[in-house]
């Protein structure tokens, strides 16, 4: 069969490396995922049944991938920033630099989409990055939560905990980048 | 005041159903707790603008020439 894999790399690459990037946050190990993706695609076109578009084929390879990686994370390298007092009578009370102060929607009416869209990169950027691909597959991408900890290798307490801890980051995070 | 209780529960409560008791532990917390009645609100609009980072798919750009070293190294592979 004669393949055009110059082809491929001009129609897909931009938008498989952009997919890659914001999942695996590291650009050089997104680039290296593009490369290992059509690789994978050229040594298995004879599996290619025309079942699905070539985009969508090699998309599902790409995920693969960035699977494979997520679940040789490790989970607990990093220890995680606290927000709330750890003595006395107030424990679990939140500090005072970092309570909410419910502003945040307030963002929305005077950002760009764009803005704010930087902005939510910048900040899951600042996250550990086994945090990192756990939020946005949950999260942006909107996966089952099933799905998400077989993605990851962890338990459903796991990913609630990374969330709430996720969550708790980017919140100070949004309201410190955008009120400060 | 367990802020990190409260809103460790406020998270949970968006990805799975909460038991009756943690959402009453929430909502009695949230009558009293500024900083939790202000934290749900926040956290729910951080919920809507995370959809956004999918929205513009090709920011970034691969450079020329890394896009001739992989349509290289894809055409020797093809030969070989």
């Amino acid at each position: 069969m004669n393949i055009d894999t110059s082809q491929w790399v001009d129609e897909y690459a931009d938008m498989l490396y952009n997919f890659a990037v914001v999942r695996v946050s590291d650009s050089d190990l997104a680039k290296d995922l593009v490369q290992d993706t059509f690789v994978s695609a050229l040594k298995g076109i004879d599996k290619f049944q025309g079942k699905s578009t070539v985009k969508t084929w090699i998309f599902s390879i790409l995920k693969r991938k960035i699977i494979d990686h997520w679940r040789k994370q490790e989970s607990r390298k990093t220890k995680p920033m606290s927000f709330f007092t750890t003595e006395g009578m107030m424990k679990g009370k939140f500090l005072e630099t970092y309570s909410p102060k419910g502003r945040l929607s307030e963002v929305e009416e005077k950002m760009e989409n764009s803005e704010l869209r930087e902005l939510i990169t910048e900040c899951i950027g600042a996250l550990p990055p086994k945090w990192q691909g756990i939020v946005v597959d949950k999260m942006v991408d909107e996966k089952e939560s099933e799905e998400v900890c077989n993605n990851h290798d962890i338990t459903p307490s796991n990913l609630w905990v990374i969330v709430h801890r996720a969550k708790l980051q980017l919140r100070d995070c949004l309201e410190k980048k955008w009120f400060v | 005041m367990n802020c990190e209780k409260i809103t460790y529960y406020i998270e949970k409560g968006f990805l799975t159903d909460l038991k009756i008791s943690e959402k009453l532990q929430v909502k009695l917390h949230k009558l009293y707790c500024q900083c939790c009645k202000n934290y749900a609100p926040d956290s729910d609009f951080i919920n809507q603008i995370l959809v956004l980072i999918c929205e513009e798919d090709t920011s970034e750009s691969l450079t020329d020439a890394e896009k001739q070293k992989l349509k290289d190294a894809l055409q020797k592979l093809g030969d070989s």
